[in-house]
C-alpha cells in the first residue's frame, strides 16, 4: 500500500472532524486575505490621491456627512453657488483653482449614471477679473524677455489638476467606466434628459468615483436637474501646502455656514482606517494561529489516540516511525493546502465584493496573497500536527496492540 | 353669394393671422418698457456715464446700511455716474441678472458698468471703500480694453504719440497682424500723453512721454507682452501663442 493511499484514507476516516478543521482554516485564512486585500488597495488609493492632489480643501454643506473624499458630493445637501463668488472676491491667498460641483442622476439606455456639473476656469477667472484694481495677472514682459511658450495641457491633464480651462454648455467629459459601458469615443453625441451633449474627452482611469461619471457645464446640469444656482461641493486646489494649512480657518470665517475639510484630514482618517485594518489582519492571524492551531492539534492528538491500534498494526507490519510521521504530517499538509487555497478564493471574493462598500475603492485579486494564504494555513497545520505526529511515530506497537 | 364668400374668407384669414400673432411669442411692442435695471443700463450708455448696480436680496439692516453708503458716495460723484438698485427676486430684472450672472454673486453686491458695457468692478457692498468705488470709473481706452478681453478677444493697445503716423513700420506691422487675426485681435490706439488715460497707462507701466509702446492684453485680464519701440510681427505672434497656453 502506498503512502499516498494511506494518507488519503487517513484524511477521510473522520469526515466530521476533517470538515470542522477545514472550515476553521478556510474561514481564518479568508478573513486575513480579504482584510489584507482591501487594505492594500485602500493604501494605494490614499497614496495616489496624495500624489495627485497635494494640498486640497473640500467645502461641503454644513449638514453633509463625510464618507469618502470623492463620493462626498453625492449627498443631497446643497450649497449656494454664490459661495464661489465669495471665495473669488475675497483676498484669500492660495485659492488657485476652484472646482465647484453639482451632481444629479440621469438615465441612459436603461442604466443610471451620475452627471456632474463643473465650471470651466475661464469663467471663474473672468469673474475674478471683474474685481477691479490691478489690471495684470502677470508682470509686464519687455522685448526679448518673452517667456517660453508652454504646450497647452490636454483636457485629461486639466481635469486631473481640477482646472478645466474651457467647457461649452453642450460639451461632456466622460469617465472611463462610462465610456467603456456606452462604447463612447470623442466626437460622439450623448442624449441625457433631452439634452444633446458632444463628447469631447474620454477621461483616463483614475480608480475613483470620477470613472463612473459624466462631466458637463455646471449651469447646464443645474438646468437639467431643475435647480437654481446650487452646488453639492467645492474642491479647492491650494497653491502650496503652507498656505493650505491656514486656509481652512480663513475659509471657515468667510463661509461660516459651510463645512470645510482638508484632504489631509480626510486622508488621515483613511490612513487611520488602513492602519486599523492592517493591525486587525495581524490580530486575526494571531487568533487563527492560536485557535486554529489548538483546534488542529487537538484533532491530531485525538486522531492519534483513536487510531493507536491501526498505528500499532502498521508498525508491526514493518512501517517505520518515519513513515508514520510522514503520514500525519502529509495529512496536515494537505489540509493546510486545501484550506489555504479555498481560503484565498473566498477571501478574494469577499474583498472584491465588499471592498468598494467598506473602503470606497475598487479591489482586484492579488495573486501574491495566495502564497500568504497557503503559507499561513500550511504552517499552522504542520506546526499543530508535529507533536501529535511525533507521538504517533514513537508509539510502541506492542503497547498499542495490547490497549484494545 | 360670391362676394359674401370672399368676405368670409378674408375675415377668417384675418382671425387666423391674429391668433398666430398672439401665440408666436412675438417681440414686445415698442410701448413695452425695459426693467429699471435694464433701462438704467441703456440710459447711462447713451449718456456716456458709468452705472453702479446695487444688487440685493432682502431689505435687511446690512443692505440698508450698504445702500446708504453708496448713496453718499454717489452724491459726491456728481454726473460722472449713476446708480440703480436691482432686487434679486424681481422677475422684471431676471434678464439683466442672467446677462451679468448676478444670481451667482453674494448680496448685497455692487457691480460697476462702463458706458460700453464692460464690467469695471464688482464687490461686496458691505463696507466698500469710496476709493474702490471711484476706481471703477474707467477712461475710454481702459473701457475698450476691458470690453475686448471680456468679449474673450485680445486687445493690442498701441500707445503711440501724435508723431507716429500710418506710414510707421510698427503701425504697418500691427495693422497686418490685426488683419491676419481679425476675429480675435482688436487694435486700440491711445495717446500716452492723454491725461484721461494717465491712471490706466501708469498701471500698464507706460510713461506719458513714451512715443511707441505696444501692449498685448488677453482674457481674463492678462498682459501677454509689452514691446517698447518698434515691434516685429514674430514677437506679436509669439505673444499671441502664449495666450493659448493659459
Amino acid at each position: 500500500m502506498q503512502l499516498r493511499t494511506l494518507v488519503w484514507r487517513e484524511l477521510f476516516e473522520r469526515k466530521n472532524q476533517l470538515a470542522t478543521n477545514f472550515i476553521a482554516i478556510l474561514l481564518g485564512v479568508s478573513v486575513i486575505v480579504s482584510v489584507r486585500n482591501i487594505t492594500v488597495y485602500s493604501e494605494k488609493a490614499v497614496a495616489r490621491e496624495l500624489d495627485a492632489l497635494g494640498a486640497n480643501v473640500l467645502i461641503l454643506p454644513k449638514s453633509a456627512s463625510l464618507q469618502t473624499y470623492y463620493s462626498a458630493d453625492m449627498q443631497t445637501e446643497e450649497l449656494p453657488e454664490e459661495y464661489v463668488a465669495r471665495l473669488i472676491l475675497s483676498d484669500l491667498q492660495g485659492l488657485d483653482n476652484l472646482f465647484p460641483k453639482f451632481s444629479t442622476q440621469v438615465s441612459m439606455g436603461g442604466k443610471k449614471f451620475t452627471l456632474t456639473g463643473i465650471l470651466p476656469q475661464d469663467e471663474l477667472k473672468a469673474k475674478a477679473a471683474w474685481k477691479g484694481g490691478d489690471v495684470f495677472a502677470r508682470p509686464p514682459l519687455c522685448v526679448g524677455d518673452a517667456a517660453p511658450a508652454e504646450p497647452t495641457p490636454t483636457k485629461e491633464t486639466q481635469f486631473r489638476r481640477r482646472a478645466i480651462q474651457k467647457l461649452d454648455k453642450a460639451e461632456a467629459l466622460v469617465g472611463s467606466e462610462v465610456g467603456a459601458a456606452l462604447k463612447l469615443k470623442p466626437g460622439d453625441t450623448l442624449q441625457l434628459e433631452g439634452q444633446t451633449f458632444s463628447v469631447s474627452t474620454l477621461l483616463p482611469e483614475t480608480g475613483t468615483v470620477d470613472d463612473s461619471r459624466i462631466f458637463a457645464h455646471l449651469h447646464t446640469v443645474q438646468q437639467l436637474a431643475g435647480k437654481g444656482p446650487v452646488l453639492n461641493a467645492i474642491e479647492v486646489v491650494g497653491c502650496c501646502k503652507e498656505i493650505s494649512k491656514g486656509l481652512v480657518q480663513k475659509i471657515n470665517t468667510l463661509l461660516p455656514d459651510a463645512k470645510v475639510v482638508t484632504i489631509t484630514q480626510i486622508v488621515e482618517t483613511q490612513i487611520k482606517t488602513n492602519l486599523m485594518m492592517a493591525q486587525l489582519s495581524w490580530l486575526f492571524l494571531g487568533i487563527i494561529v492560536v485557535v486554529g492551531g489548538a483546534s488542529m492539534a487537538n484533532y491530531m492528538y485525538a486522531n492519534v489516540y483513536e487510531r493507536r491500534r491501526e498505528i500499532g498494526t502498521l508498525m508491526a507490519l514493518g512501517a517505520g516511525s518515519g513513515i508514520v510521521l510522514r503520514i500525519f504530517l502529509l495529512k496536515a499538509l494537505l489540509l493546510g493546502l486545501g484550506g489555504g487555497i479555498a481560503g484565498y478564493a473566498l477571501g478574494t471574493l469577499l474583498a472584491v465584493l465588499l471592498g468598494p462598500r467598506i473602503a470606497g475603492v475598487a479591489v482586484l485579486p492579488l495573486p501574491w496573497l495566495l502564497l500568504l494564504a497557503v503559507g499561513v494555513a500550511v504552517a499552522i497545520s504542520l506546526a499543530a500536527s508535529y507533536f501529535p505526529a511525533r507521538r504517533a511515530a514513537r508509539m510502541d506497537p506492542s503497547t498499542a496492540l495490547r490497549e484494545t | 353669394m360670391r362676394k359674401n364668400s370672399v368676405a368670409a374668407l378674408a375675415s377668417f384669414a384675418a382671425l387666423a393671422a391674429w391668433i398666430t400673432a398672439c401665440c408666436s411669442g412675438a417681440e414686445p411692442t415698442p410701448d413695452a418698457k425695459p426693467s429699471g435695471g435694464a433701462a438704467a443700463v441703456q440710459q447711462t450708455a447713451a449718456a456716456n456715464k458709468h452705472l453702479y448696480i446695487f444688487y440685493y436680496s432682502k431689505e435687511d439692516e446690512m443692505t440698508q446700511t450698504a445702500r446708504k453708503s453708496l448713496e453718499a458716495v454717489m452724491a459726491k460723484m456728481g454726473d460722472a455716474a449713476q446708480w440703480v438698485a436691482v432686487q434679486k427676486d424681481d422677475p422684471a430684472e431676471k434678464a439683466l441678472a442672467e446677462k451679468l450672472q448676478l444670481q451667482t454673486f453674494p448680496t448685497p453686491l455692487i457691480l460697476a458698468l462702463a458706458p460700453n458695457g464692460a464690467v469695471t468692478m464688482v464687490g461686496s457692498a458691505v463696507d466698500m471703500p469710496e476709493e474702490k468705488l471711484r476706481s471703477a470709473i474707467a477712461g475710454p481706452c481702459e473701457q475698450k480694453c476691458l470690453k475686448t478681453v471680456q468679449d474673450k478677444k485680445v486687445a493690442l493697445l498701441c500707445a503711440y504719440d501724435k508723431n507716429v503716423t500710418a506710414e510707421d513700420p510698427t503701425v504697418k506691422v500691427v495693422s497686418d497682424f490685426q488683419a491676419a487675426n481679425a476675429k480675435r485681435v482688436v487694435v486700440i490706439r491711445v495717446d500716452p500723453s492723454d491725461p484721461a488715460e494717465a491712471r490706466f497707462l501708469k498701471q500698464l507701466g507706460i510713461d506719458s512721454k513714451s512715443s511707441l509702446t505696444t501692449i498685448m492684453l488677453a482674457p481674463p485680464k492678462v498682459l501677454l507682452g509689452k514691446f517698447n519701440g518698434p515691434v516685429a510681427k514674430t514677437s506679436l505672434v509669439e505673444a499671441l501663442k502664449s495666450a493659448d497656453s493659459g
